[in-house]
Order: structure tokens, then sequence, then C-alpha cells
């Protein structure tokens, strides 16, 4: 909730109240009641008429680079006072109306640092293009002001221009113009609201300042020197920081180094080694035994077979001879536990009584056995 | 000159600032980052570094065990730094057995080579010699038991009759394997 009448409070801008004041001899700020005397000297200040001047000029056939180099240059001949242009295209004489604002010495020597505003074009902003013919009770007394086709006139009431009829008939206002008369608080509820609402991007249209008292250079500066500062501190305490973490690591590591390499080398010559240990092993048991062969052969010699050739390798044997019966040979043969399977190699053949032929027997690997 | 650079001061201002930025604030920071990445790898690395001198015992334990292991396995292999050592001394022996077995040796031939690992060389040898049972059992057996080894991986007994009959010749011929370790030489 409190957030909300925060954002409600920031909305309605009335934390401005405390930044604009009104002077007139003094300064009065503005008010829910009206104008009330105050001592501090806010950034904003509407300037009362009695305290510049207004004129309007026409420069005909004139282009608009050529008129803000005009203006420039005036700007720069009048050094001690406080003035603002502001230009409107006249398309009859194909040029510009220039109207220009001189704040007095006093304004000028005293509130240079702040923002001013004159009142009269504050009430313009007010009324825009309208015809009216106003009465304001203002701190300075009674202002009449009247505008019409883009110009504005104001004058005191006082001599003369006694009444607002006669100061209409004397700016040649039509009696069509709308006349309104405000009172001390009414014209300070106007001044305000239409401040308020007016568009912060035209501001400066609005306001007249002398830069350079009104804004400190210094601290502008200030707003990107500061955190370039920062910034820069920031990032060589970082680079310290690592310096100092990569120097003490390097130390560290390079104390190491020897130990390191000789633990390295250690460890890459247990690697090969091991390999070597188990290549070795390998190759050693590749091969088995081959003279528990002899053994099935003679279980051969012992069911009567006359062996010529014998031959194998660790897989299996080749027996080639005869027998009288070659199947008796076979059957003893194939009991064997040694052997996976013996069989024929080739047929059988007769040679007189006995028979002729060729084993082959497999032998068995130890999970057969 | 001073005047110059008083009237222009805020923009001098200005580019002062744009020129520490780029030329000097950018540098220092991309030399941060390299210098964290470069204290984060080595960081890393010492981290292994301790890890490893963690286990220095251990490895120490390690290599004097798989020392005495290559160690243990050096009487199996021949020790022969090249081939023509290893040749006359592995044929040597195989002749040695033949002869101790009472065979006569027709042919002793070399029939393949091939490495294994850096320093070990498997070799094949073909022995073919002529003997009685007595012989040709006693050969076998004595190649069987040697050592460096001497493996069986074929062989062929033939005759016209091949029992146990100790008057009995056979011609009998062996493929041998043989293991030379060269980076050892033999004493």
């Amino acid at each position: 909730m409190k957030i909300n009448n925060l954002i409600q409070q920031i909305k309605a801008k009335d934390w401005l109240r405390h930044h604009v004041a009104y002077f007139h001899e003094k300064l009065f700020s503005l008010t829910a009641n009206g104008f009330a005397e105050t001592e501090r000297v806010p950034k904003v200040i509407i300037i009362a008429r009695t305290y510049y001047t207004e004129s309007w000029q026409t420069y005909p056939s004139i282009s608009l680079k050529e008129l803000k180099a005009l203006l420039k240059l005036q700007q720069d001949a009048k050094q001690s006072c406080i003035i603002k242009k502001n230009y409107t295209k006249n398309e009859q004489q194909e040029g510009f109306d220039v109207k220009t604002i001189q704040f007095n010495e006093l304004i000028s020597a005293n509130y240079s640092q702040c923002f001013l505003i004159p009142e009269t074009d504050l009430i313009a902003q007010n009324y825009e293009n309208k015809s009216v013919a106003l009465e304001l009770t203002t701190p300075a007394g009674a202002l009449f002001y009247g505008q019409a086709e883009g110009k504005a006139h104001s004058t005191y009431k006082k001599g003369l221009v006694s009444s607002l009829n006669i100061f209409s008939l004397s700016v040649g206002l039509s009696d069509k113009a709308l006349r309104v008369e405000l009172d001390s608080s009414q014209y300070c509820e106007i001044l305000w609201t239409t401040l308020k609402n007016y568009p912060l991007s035209k501001i400066s249209k609005l306001v007249s300042s002398d830069f350079k008292k009104s804004v400190n250079t210094n601290m502008l500066h200030a707003t990107y020197w500061a955190p370039l500062i920062s910034a820069a501190l920031f990032i060589i305490i970082v680079n310290g920081y690592f310096m100092i973490q990569h120097s003490m690591l390097e130390k560290d590591l390079s104390e190491n180094t020897s130990e390191i390499n000789l633990l390295l080398s250690k460890k890459q010559s247990i690697d090969d080694t091991n390999s070597y240990v188990t290549d070795v092993s390998n190759e050693l048991t590749s091969m088995p035994r081959v003279l528990s062969n002899f053994q099935i052969v003679q279980e051969a010699i012992k069911a009567g077979m006359d062996i010529q050739q014998f031959r194998g390798d660790s897989n299996e044997i080749m027996l080639r001879g005869f027998a009288n019966s070659a199947s008796t040979v076979l059957s003893a043969i194939s009991e064997l536990p040694e052997l996976s399977s013996a069989q024929f190699n080739g047929p059988v053949r007769k040679s007189g009584k006995r028979d002729y032929f060729v084993m082959t027997l497999k032998l068995a690997t130890n999970n057969e056995k | 000159m001073k005047s110059e650079i008083i009237k222009y001061k805020h923009y001098l201002l200005l580019v002062a600032a744009l020129i520490i930025i780029n030329f000097v604030l950018e540098p220092l920071w991309q030399h941060a980052i390299d210098t964290q990445n470069k204290v984060q790898l080595m960081q890393k690395k010492a981290d292994k570094i301790a890890g490893l001198l963690s286990v220095k015992d251990g490895v120490d334990e390690q290599d004097q065990l798989m020392t005495s292991k290559r160690v243990s396995l050096q009487p199996y292999l021949f020790p022969a730094s090249s081939e023509s050592e290893f040749k006359l001394l592995a044929q040597g022996k195989v002749e040695s057995v033949l002869a101790d077995a009472n065979c006569n040796i027709d042919s002793i031939g070399w029939k393949s080579r091939s490495k294994i690992e850096q320093s070990l060389i498997r070799w094949t040898l073909e022995a073919r010699y002529k003997g009685n049972a007595e012989c040709a059992l006693k050969a076998v057996r004595a190649f069987e038991h040697q050592k460096p080894v001497i493996n069986i991986a074929e062989y062929s007994l033939a005759g016209s009759e091949v029992s146990g009959n100790k008057r009995n010749k056979m011609v009998i011929q062996l493929n041998l394997v043989m293991w030379q370790n060269a980076k050892e030489v033999s004493l």
C-alpha cells in the first residue's frame, strides 16, 4: 500500500510544489490555498510580468539556419541579462516571428542559477490558441492578459488601462474573445496546474536559464567520471588480486616441479611395466603344453593302432596308421576326457586284412574337462 | 595554447574519459579475465599435483611391485639386445637339448618374427631331426621345461612305426616358439 501511495504521489507530481515558486519582490510558493510566502529558493521560479520585457520582431525572407545564427550572435552580445527567444514561422513574410523576453538585472543577477518561467508564457500555455482577455490578481497587482492570433499582450492595471474592456480595446481584441477574471487563489491554481501538466519534452521552450550558472559542469562531469574512477579502482584491485594468486600458484607449482616430474615418470614407468608384464604373461601362457598329448597316442597304441604319423598343435591331434579295427580304436580314444571329439578324417580303407585310416582328435579345453 | 585548452576543457574531459575506457580499462579488464582463467587452470593443476603427491607412497609401492614382477619374468625370456645375439643363444639351446636327447638334427631354421612390444619379440623356429621314441619324448619334455621358455606350437612325428619301441626311427619336426627380451643383454 505504501508503495502504491508513493507511486500515486510521484504521478500526481505533488513533490514538484516544493521546487516551484512565484517571484514578486519575495518568493511565494504555490499552495493549494493560493500564494504563500517562502524563504527557500526553489529550482523553478515563475517570474512576475513586471520583471521582464516582451518584444516581437519579424525577420522576413530568412532561413531557419540563418535565423539561428543571428539569434546566437544577439545572445552572445547581451551576456549580462538572461534572454529567452522563441520563434514561429511567418508564412506571409516567408520568415519568422521572434518573441524576445529579457529578464531585468535583478532577476538575472539573483536567480541565474534557477530555471525561470515568464508568467505570461505559462498563461499562454493554459489557453493555447484561444482568443481570451484575462484579468488576473497576481501578488504584483491586477494583470491584464490578452491573446489572439498567436500574439499575446499583457499589462498591469494602472493609469488609463483601468479595466479589462479598455485593455481589450487597446490591444485590439474582438468582443467575441473570452473574458475571464481570476482571483489570487484561482490564478495560483491555474499556474500550478498548467506547469504540472506541461509536457517535459517541450520544457525548453518554456524555461529560460543561464545554463553555465544553473548547471554545475563539474557535477555533470562527475556523473561519468565517478563511475569511471570506481570501475578503474575495481579493475585494478581485481587485476592485483588475480596477479597475486597467479604468482603464488606459480611459485607453488615450480617448487613441486622436480618431484612431480619424478612421480609422473614413475607413473609412466608403472604403466609401461604393467603393460609389458601383461603382454609377456599372455604370451607365455598362450600355448598349452603338448607332452600330455603323447599319453593320448599311447592309448591309441594300446587300442591296437600302428601309427605312421602323429602330428598336432595346441588344439588338435592327427593320427595316421593301421589297425585291425579302426572303429575299436576310435571308440577307445573317444572315451578319453582329454578329448572333446574324435573322428575319422576321410574314408577308412582296407589294406589286406587291416584298416588304414586317419583320425582327427579335438583337444578339450579346461572348461570342457 | 592554455586558453585553447581552457576553452575546450569539457570536450577534453569527455574525450579523456573515453580514451581511458577504451585504451586502459577495457584492456585491463580483459587482462583480469585472462588472468582469472589462468589462475583457475593453475588451481586445477595444483589440486591434481596435491592429489598426486598424496598418493606418492602408493606409487612407490606399485613401482617396486611392478619392477619385481618384471624381474621375475626375465628368466623366461631370452636376454638378447640384437637379433644375431638372440639367434645364437636360442639356436644353441635347441641344439643342446636335441643333442642331450640323442637326436640327429637334420635342419634348424628360423620361420617368423613378430614384435609384441617395444622390447618383446616372438620368434618361431623349425627343428627337423631324426630319432627314436626316447629321443622324441626326452626332447619334448626338455623343451617344455626349459628356462627361458621354449614352447612347442606344432609337432609332427612320422615313421614306419611310431610307437614306444626304442628301435623305431622317426622323423620329427617341431615348430618352437621363443621370446626375446630386446632390452636386456645376455651375460
